[in-house]
């Protein structure tokens, strides 16, 4: 338990104790006097009560003996007894007058309810009320035990139940009543309320509010008749009866059993009351004087929670002194102890630094001089140990720098070798995160960004420092090596130029980035990851090209502080790095040019050919055109000349049919004009929608017959329902003619013509295939040249012709062929616009 | 019905105007497109043989003058120049397109065609 906590108890038990020890003994002290008080008042109460009851009864007895001794009763009292029967009677009035006068001293003296006078039988007759009474000459029950206990002397009686209720606690007292010679001649009786004396008692200012005086007497062996009227009860007389032995009202039933005391007790209510109880002897009744304990013990509660506040004050107080005591003892001890520590942990520079005058302070005093000698004897330890440490540490960052120096160097040489430039960058990679024991590391080059508006992240963000605004200054991961290798993830393969730690580093705002508090530090974007990781240090550095323009960035994350050495060497190796990507990409633009420049000379040679074609094609046009003008006049005149000749009838036969091959042959010239200007000039003439196979075969019907003879089989292979083509059928049936007999030609000795019809990226086949000799490749590359021919009798025209016809049709005529194996003609020609029916 | 033949060949002119007039026909020739035109101008053709490839003035100016004056004369293009479009003859007015050599009977069904029609009228 600390200091502090043992005084705060110790000041409690010895002040809260005690505290409440003395406030309850007192509080209980005082209770018992104020009970003593009150007892002993309720003490004189019933005295006093007693005292007073037994005067009144002495003076009712001695007006009793009064009457007893006069004369005037004596004289009339025969009249009134053998006249009381007939009250009117002369003799009766007269004799009550008489008594009535004699009685009247009695009345003023003590005001009696009434006095009555009763005959030997127990008869009443006399009243000393004025006029008649209902009670003259009737009889009185018990007339025996009274008469009997009035020889004793006056007997008081409550029993008078024929009493009017006006007077409930009238009482009766009886005495014999003596003739002249002294005999007993009747009795008389002097009946009283006692209902103001009972007031009178109940007036005490000792009882306070709560308090009553009562009067009981035993009525047989085991009840007790109230007498006098309860204070919480309104019922009277004979109701008011309780049993001897009850648990209530045990005061008065010691009072009737003679008893004299006082104590707490319970009363009629069931109430506790303290009392005090006395019997009443010259009436063999019981007195009893009480107060409601509640009342009584009022001020002794008023008392209790006085006491309880002012011990709750006081214990506050105490415990307010004993905290702030508890504190200023407690809190230079705990200093001091906290300074001990302190310098016990070997911080010699520390001073306590309690000033207070007491022992505590004297105490912190000598602490404060005593670590201060020690720190004299130790320093001088100290510094040499440091200094043995420092040099240890420089000469291990001495080592580790040449190491790093010779691996990197030999990293330098292995990036000499001629390869990809992406190759090298991965190379650069590995090779730091090894040397210098990275988590990872990465290179990321400027080049325009590629995945704009595609899936790029950064393009998401409309705002803020992360905007991308340099679209074509794009950071592409290029190379990943350590904890990531991939370079095509989606957050981090594209950096936006200037954004982020990277983007910053490549835009040059700081063109090197070290920093080996990554899970603070304010730079780094997220800290939490980096916690994750456990990643201590990030260096990044900017890669410029010769021009000082930057080109990339490469960076690194470790799980250790990144030391001065290694960024120097890392700094130094980063400029190694850029001038590799420089060269590398120098090399790549020279090969990509070579490429393109490759390309593009070939691109030339072939539109040069395609000029050099079609300026052949013009030019022999042109020739045909002025050729076949030249030609067919001449034409014209030799054959409308033999016409003009055959309409002659003077011909013999031999001159006619001279005349009509004259006329035929310059037909046949007339046709091969016409195919010549076609070439040279092929026009669409009329086009229509053509079932293609039906316009092949229609052809292939015409010549199958002379080529089975030549030993040529023709097979039919065209596909269901062709699509139409919307073309000029008699130049397509012209082509089909010139590639069947090409096909047969090409097969001397007899063979196959297989005839394919298929659809093809909207265009529609049509194969020619041969099993003849096939074409050298000397002969495919001139096989559209105009007057080329392999054949002794060809003109050299027909494949051009069919090449001028297909391309005016927007088709092309392909050939696959062997030497040897056979030819493939493929002709394609583009579809029409629904399929024909 | 005059026939005119526009014709700078003088042989080829010689066997339709012989041929014209073995059908019962009388025609002139144009030896050049200008003496051609001075004929149009000057009388009244019901069919004129036109080659296109004339001195002096072509076939197709010339069509283009009897379009413009709205001369009504059948026009049969004869020519042996491959050059023109017969589609283009046709758009300026002409109602035949013939190319050398040409079959004598086939003009002797198209004049009577031509001359039948005018007799109708």
């Amino acid at each position: 338990m600390r200091i502090y906590n043992k005084l705060i108890s110790t000041f409690l038990i010895l002040s809260v104790v005690p505290t409440l020890f003395i406030g309850i003994i007192g509080f209980y002290n005082a209770k018992n006097s104020l009970t003593k008080a009150i007892i002993s008042n309720l003490n004189n109460v019933a005295d006093e009560g007693v005292k007073e009851l037994d005067a009144f009864i002495g003076a009712r007895k001695s007006d009793m003996m009064m009457l007893q001794r006069q004369n005037v009763y004596r004289m009339t009292f025969s009249v009134l007894d053998q006249f009381s029967s007939d009250q009117l009677s002369r003799y009766y009035l007269e004799a009550k007058k008489a008594i009535d006068a004699q009685l009247a001293v009695f009345q003023i003296a003590y005001k009696y309810v009434d006095i009555r006078l009763l005959d030997k039988t127990g008869r009443i007759i006399y009243v000393s009320k004025p006029g008649l009474d209902p009670e003259l000459n009737k009889y009185i029950k018990g007339k025996d035990d009274l008469f009997r206990m009035a020889e004793s002397g006056a007997y008081i009686c409550d029993a008078c139940e024929d009493l009017s209720k006006e007077h409930p606690f009238t009482f009766c007292m009886a005495g014999l009543a003596y003739g002249k010679a002294g005999e007993v001649i009747g009795l008389i009786q002097l009946r009283f309320d006692m209902k103001e004396i009972f007031d009178r008692l109940n007036s005490n200012p000792h009882l306070g509010k709560s308090g009553e005086t009562v009067c009981a007497r035993k009525i047989s062996d085991n009840e007790i008749l109230f007498l006098s009227p309860l204070k919480y009860k309104e019922a009277i007389g004979a109701e008011n009866v309780i049993n001897l032995g009850s648990k209530r009202s045990l005061s008065i039933q010691r009072a009737v059993s003679g008893e004299i005391g006082s104590g707490r007790t319970i009363d009629y209510r069931g109430k506790t009351v303290l009392s005090a109880w006395r019997p009443v002897k010259s009436l063999g009744w019981g007195f009893a004087a009480k107060i409601d304990e509640g009342e009584a013990f009022a001020p002794i509660d008023k008392l209790r929670n006085l006491l309880a506040v002012t011990i709750m004050m006081t214990v506050f107080s105490i415990i307010l002194t004993a905290l702030i005591i508890a504190k200023s003892i407690a809190d230079p001890i705990d200093k001091l102890r906290r300074g001990a520590k302190i310098i016990g942990l070997g911080n010699l520079d520390h001073k306590i630094g309690v000033t207070s005058n007491d022992e505590v302070g004297q105490l912190s005093q000598a602490f404060d001089a005593m670590a201060q000698n020690l720190k004299k004897t130790t320093t001088s330890i100290f510094d040499l140990n440091k200094e043995i440490s420092e040099r240890k540490r420089v000469e291990i960052e001495r080592e580790n720098t040449l190491k790093w120096q010779r691996e990197v160097n030999a990293l330098q040489q292995a990036l000499l070798a001629p390869v990809a430039l992406e190759k090298k960058l991965k190379m650069i990679t590995d090779g730091i995160t090894r040397i210098f024991d990275a988590d990872f590391c990465r290179i990321w080059l400027i080049q325009p960004g590629d995945r704009c508006g595609q899936d790029c992240v950064h393009a998401g963000v409309k705002d803020g420092p992360h905007l991308c605004r340099y679209k074509d200054r794009c950071l592409h991961l290029m190379a990943s090596s350590g904890r990531y290798t991939h370079i095509d993830g989606r957050e981090h393969s594209r950096v936006p130029f200037g954004s982020y730690k990277i983007g910053r580093i490549a835009a040059g705002e700081e063109h090197k980035f070290v920093t080996n508090d990554v899970t603070n530090d304010p730079r780094v974007h997220n800290h939490k990851w980096a916690r994750e990781l456990d990643l201590v240090s990030f260096a990044g550095y900017q890669l410029r090209a010769q021009s000082q323009d930057p080109i990339g960035v490469l960076a690194l994350f470790a799980k250790h502080p990144i030391l001065s050495a290694e960024d120097a060497t890392l700094d130094s190796f980063s400029t190694t790095t850029a001038f590799i990507v420089q060269q590398a990409m120098a090399n790549n633009n020279l090969l990509k040019k070579a490429v393109e420049l490759a390309r593009s000379i070939e691109e030339l040679k072939r539109s040069q050919n395609m000029l050099i074609q079609s300026e052949k094609m013009a030019s022999l046009g042109k020739l045909v055109s002025e050729i076949s003008h030249e030609i067919n006049n001449p034409l014209m005149i030799i054959s409308g000349n033999a016409q003009l000749s055959l309409m002659s009838e003077k011909l013999n036969a031999d001159t006619k049919k001279t005349l009509e091959l004259i006329m035929k042959e310059c037909q046949r010239a007339k046709d091969i004009i016409r195919r010549v200007l076609r070439f040279a000039k092929p026009s669409k003439g009329e086009t229509k929608d053509v079932n293609i196979c039906q316009s092949v075969d229609a052809v292939v019907g015409i010549v199958e017959k002379q080529f089975i003879t030549a030993g040529v089989e023709i097979k039919r292979k065209y596909m269901k329902d062709p699509p139409f083509v919307s073309i000029d059928e008699q130049q397509l049936q012209e082509v089909v003619m010139n590639l069947l007999n090409n096909a047969r030609d090409a097969m001397p000795d007899g063979g196959t013509i297989t005839i394919t019809t298929s659809l093809e990226d909207g265009h529609i086949r049509v194969a020619f295939k041969d099993s003849g000799t096939g074409m050298s490749e000397e002969v495919k590359q001139n096989i559209m040249e105009p007057f080329f021919t392999t054949k002794a009798e060809g003109t050299g025209l027909g494949l051009s012709i069919c090449y001028g016809i297909i391309k005016a049709h927007n088709g092309e005529i392909k050939f696959e062929s062997e030497l040897n194996k056979g030819t493939i003609v493929n002709v394609l020609l583009p579809v029409g616009k629904a399929p024909l029916k | 019905m005059k026939i005119l033949i526009c014709e700078d060949e003088a042989e080829v002119a010689e066997i339709l105007k012989k041929y014209l007039k073995y059908k019962g026909f009388d025609a002139d020739h144009a030896i050049n497109g200008r003496i051609a035109l001075e004929l149009i101008k000057s009388r009244d053709y019901g069919i004129i043989f036109l080659d296109i490839n004339m001195p002096e003035l072509t076939g197709i100016e010339i069509l283009k003058y009897m379009k413009e004056n709205r001369i009504k004369s059948k026009v049969i293009i004869l020519t042996g120049y491959p050059g023109v479009d017969s589609d283009f003859c046709i758009s300026l007015g002409a109602d035949k397109y013939l190319e050398k050599p040409v079959n004598l009977e086939l003009i002797g069904e198209i004049v009577d065609k031509y001359t039948l029609k005018t007799k109708e009228k």
